[in-house]
């Protein structure tokens, strides 16, 4: 090929090498320490099946990532709704993976698995029974936490069994359907409908109880026109104590009573990258009117996903998604939302949980 | 009636320098612009597949498979799918609504010509030509002969798979008409090995579409011709499930129309040409496990008149206007996109045609927002072995009507993503004795500011929200040795990409110095093959780094190669002309997901016989 041909050869080299940057990740993910005291519930993006489950520390301030994956070698599903611990085992809903898995409380090791068509919450009834709420369905599947069996299906009269408060002997369940502006009282015993309740408003998914054994009822769904209200209700007449209605394309989600349970506190949620009317929220039970300015209130293209409040300090943990494109983090802030510090969990925290 | 056939096997590279496309804004006037265009023998290769798979195991563009029936999409230098443009015949035809298009859903029978352009043309192609181009060219019409071309294919392959087509093209004085049919049936049960290790079989991945297209032409006198084209096609496709999910009942159904209308009349100093396209596009997607069932047409119509003249002996000034309306019904309400622009482009050859220079320029109007798209190119030829060439182009992109509209999320506040991009490169051809040896290099870099990002959660809402610097080298080898009856060839493609975000509008964004999420680092392509009198045999080697899946490089699925072998025999018979096509795709049986969690099918065959009649 002579000179032109080296030179050609040389040429070729010089652009075939031109790998400049390693291509290894960096995986990054920490080790596991011990066991915390707060879970943080990381829904992952819907469709990639990357939920995890993370958890911080508060006597040694770390926080450990991915426990599941850890201790299992294995990817724990698609959108890791929420968490609960029965007994020694803690029971994750998996929305999209239609299972819920139980671990090990002190391991993180898998102790099985029950299969349940997208489920959303769990609540404990007693060592042998709880109830799992479930999303595009009228079911809600009662459970035997030591069998990991299920035990029986309730039917409902709507749509997306979602919020759930025990009571005494009853279960007050919200259908978060656009058609349903009543709530439903199970009795356990019988697992029979005894009480429907009206709400003020439709499409009823959260539910609480203040301290003076008065329901809190968030019912809305902004994306398909129904405003966003809270009810108070005597759960013992059924009467509606108080009502109030959010202004239009106001989206608030979990509510959470502080140790108290005088004082509620709630996200509202703007996905179109504003502040005004974004952020979290606190309310007396005494109030007659909804909070106008936030308590925390959000940055630019900012919103919070998951809100919690420890026991035992009244601390706020409050999840920031960033938009369920990168790793979230969560603030720990003062009741008078100061924010203390953050660190850094999986993608999409949307449940801080205490773990009781 | 005289037959144009074929008896041996017509060209000994896999990619053959031809015209990249019909289109006159890009042969005479993009000029510095790097265009790759696949050889007929490659189409012959895949004939019975689709334009995806032959671009993911060919060339150096990345192709995103969400599922093995979904949607797969292409990306060039970093870019978006949205922002890499894929035109038919010189029109777009990118879905109006998602902007992409489905490349899973383009059958290579349908196409005659496929070509690949790197790097923006925005002044000349419009929006959504940031990273590059899909070229998809039928064949131009011949008059004044009496051909009479028929041909027929069948094939049969691993998991239930069935495929035929039918080609006829007729030419009779004035006339010319030509009609492509391609129908294919797929179980897609293909065996695949779970996150556990279980051994499973891949469900609900069923497949049935049909395609069909008609071209006419008519000349109404000699150099002035008038012409049609019709393509219908649909496609019925069963999604399978992810790996998280334990079952999947979902289906997609997707139907297009095209009709295409052009006239074109060529004298000796000047070309007149006008072409109108109108677009329907349905796709209804459900899913009954979560009672979900979505039902979206979109309409997009095209109109485009343009003026080539000639000026002095090596000069030529191109001016076009391109009108372009889309809309999507949405409920009682209808959402519409508006476009009108007035482009223009100059090129000259100087120095005994050893400079080529070319300056391009719109001016656009969009829903009544106001853009300017300058660019200019050039290349030089240093020997009659080595060019050099350069280009220098401004890219935007229009935010789509489902970004802007989509109910909910869509953020009607949102600009055109836009910025400029710059590439060199050079090519070096020569041949000794029975050698001959093909290089060419490119690097480029690109700003892109106001890239848009969909931030989610309960609902999920694009934003105008960072700076994306992309960079990168890209090269194309090919050596070949013809002696007797025998050539050997090999290529390699090889593609290195870096596009990070540099600037966010978001505190603490993660994102910032990070990889753009599915845009591989490293691509590379390779085929290594041997062609004896009418036998063909290739072996084609693809690999496809590490994808991001999160923007702060969080999450990320693992590289991947195959191997895929690939025979051709082409045969006389009875005066007819028979080829017989073999495939072994993924030949080491490599566990992968072009995206995560959605298993590929390991090693799988495909068997065709091809009868010119």
């Amino acid at each position: 090929m002579g000179r032109q041909g080296s030179k050609t050869i040389i040429l070729l080299l010089a652009t075939l090498l031109t790998a400049c940057v390693k291509d290894t990740p960096n995986p990054n993910i920490n080790s596991i320490s011990s066991n915390g005291s707060v879970y943080i519930v990381c829904e992952g993006n819907f469709g990639n099946g990357d939920g995890t489950l993370y958890n911080y520390n508060t006597a040694t301030d770390s926080v450990n990532g991915d426990l599941y994956r850890t201790q299992n070698n294995a990817a724990l599903g698609d959108v890791f709704q929420s968490i609960k611990r029965i007994g020694d085992s803690l029971y994750l809903c998996i929305n999209n993976s239609d299972k819920v898995v139980v671990l090990n409380a002190k391991t993180h090791k898998e102790a099985g698995k029950i299969n349940i068509p997208k489920p959303r919450y769990i609540l404990p009834i007693s060592p042998t029974l709880a109830y799992v709420s479930t999303l595009y369905s009228n079911n809600i599947y009662t459970i035997n936490p030591k069998t990991l069996q299920i035990t029986s299906t309730l039917t409902i009269p709507h749509q997306n069994p979602e919020g759930m408060v025990r009571i005494m002997d009853n279960v007050i369940v919200c259908p978060w359907d656009t058609t349903c502006n009543k709530i439903y009282t199970i009795n356990t015993t019988n697992s029979s409908i005894t009480l429907t309740t009206k709400i003020a408003g439709y499409a009823p998914h959260a539910i609480l109880v203040d301290k003076e054994q008065m329901l809190w009822v968030m019912a809305g769904n902004v994306t398909k026109g129904k405003a966003a209200t809270l009810t108070r209700i005597d759960p013992s007449t059924g009467n509606i104590l108080k009502a109030y209605t959010f202004a239009n394309g106001t989206d608030p989600i979990k509510p959470a009573f502080n140790k108290t349970r005088d004082t509620l506190y709630y996200i509202q949620v703007k996905y179109d990258g504003s502040t005004d009317g974004n952020g979290i929220y606190r309310m007396s039970i005494l109030d007659n009117k909804l909070p106008t300015k936030s308590l925390i209130p959000t940055l630019p293209y900012q919103y919070f996903y998951a809100l919690g409040i420890e026991p035992s300090s009244g601390y706020l943990y409050i999840g920031d998604p960033k938009g369920f494109t990168q790793k979230g983090t969560v603030g720990i802030y003062k009741q008078d939302g100061t924010l203390i510090k953050s660190f850094v969990t999986g993608l999409g925290p949307g449940q801080i949980y205490f773990g009781e | 009636m005289a037959q144009k056939k074929q008896a041996t096997l017509d060209s000994v590279s896999i990619k053959a320098k031809r015209n990249a496309t019909n289109d006159i804004r890009l042969n005479d006037f993009a000029v510095g612009q790097k265009t790759i265009t696949v050889s007929t023998k490659t189409m012959q290769l895949y004939n019975l597949q689709s334009v995806g798979t032959l671009l993911s195991q060919q060339l150096p563009v990345f192709v995103k498979s969400y599922s093995f029936n979904g949607l797969a999409t292409i990306s060039f230098r970093g870019a978006s799918a949205a922002q890499s443009q894929v035109l038919w015949n010189g029109i777009p035809i990118q879905n109006a609504a998602l902007g992409v298009a489905d490349v899973s859903a383009l059958p290579v029978p349908m196409i005659n010509k496929i070509s690949i352009a790197h790097g923006g043309s925005g002044a000349l192609l419009g929006s959504g030509n940031v990273g590059g181009a899909l070229l998809l060219d039928n064949e131009q019409p011949e008059f004044d002969t009496k051909v009479h071309k028929l041909s027929g294919c069948i094939g049969s392959g691993s998991y239930g798979q069935y495929n035929g087509s039918i080609k006829s093209t007729l030419t009779h004085n004035k006339w010319f008409v030509s009609i492509n049919t391609f129908a294919q049936a797929a179980k897609n049960n293909y065996p695949y090995t779970n996150t556990t290790g279980a051994k499973h079989t891949m469900t609900n991945g069923k497949l049935e579409s049909y395609s069909a297209m008609l071209n006419a032409a008519y000349q109404l006198k000699p150099n002035n011709t008038i012409g049609v084209s019709l393509w219908t096609q649909q496609y019925k496709r069963e999604i399978p499930p992810a790996l998280f999910e334990a079952a999947s009942v979902k289906k997609q159904e997707d139907q297009s129309v095209k009709l295409l209308a052009d006239w074109q009349m060529t004298q000796t100093k000047y070309t007149l040409y006008a072409k109108s396209s109108f677009i329907v596009d349905r796709i209804d997607y459900s899913d009954a496990a979560v009672n979900l069932q979505t039902n979206n047409t979109v309409y997009q119509y095209y109109q485009e008149t343009g003026w080539k003249q000639h000026m002095g002996k090596a000069g030529q000034l191109l001016l076009f206007v391109p009108v372009q309306r889309a809309w999507l019904p949405d409920g009682n309400d209808t959402q519409y996109q508006n476009r009108v622009a007035l482009a223009g482009a100059w090129s000259v050859k100087l120095l005994n045609n050893k400079l080529g220079i070319a300056v391009q320029s719109r001016a656009e109007v969009i829903n009544n927002k106001q853009i300017f798209l300058p660019g200019a190119g050039a290349t030089y030829a240093i020997t009659d072995k080595w060019q050099l060439r350069a280009n220098a182009q401004r890219s935007y992109r229009v935010p789509t009507l489902n970004e802007l509209y989509y109910f909910p999320g869509g953020n009607p506040r949102l600009r055109p993503e836009q910025g400029w991009s710059q590439d060199v490169g050079h090519t070096l051809k020569t041949s000794k004795n029975k050698f001959s040896f093909y290089h060419d290099a490119s690097i480029f870099n690109r700003n892109i500011n106001d890239w848009i990002m969909w931030l989610g959660g309960a609902i999920w809402t694009p934003h105008n929200i960072a700076k994306v610097h992309s960079r990168g080298t890209e090269t194309e080898n090919r050596i070949t040795y013809t002696t007797g009856k025998w050539t050997l060839n090999t290529d390699v493609y090889t593609s290195y990409i870096l596009a990070t975000t540099t600037e966010s509008y978001i505190q603490n964004d993660g994102s910032v110095g990070k990889q753009i999420p599915y845009t591989p680092r490293y691509n590379y392509r390779m085929n290594i093959g041997a062609s004896y009198n009418s036998f063909y045999l290739n072996y084609n080697h693809s690999y496809t780094g590490y994808r991001f899946i999160t923007i702060d490089e969080s999450s990320w699925l693992t590289p991947y190669q195959c191997g895929n072998i690939q025979l051709l025999y082409t045969k006389p018979f009875r005066g007819k002309i028979l080829q017989l096509s073999a495939q072994v795709n993924n030949v080491w049986n490599e566990q992968y997901s072009v995206a995560g969690y959605r298993p590929m099918p390991g090693t799988n065959w495909l068997l065709g016989i091809v009868a010119h009649l």
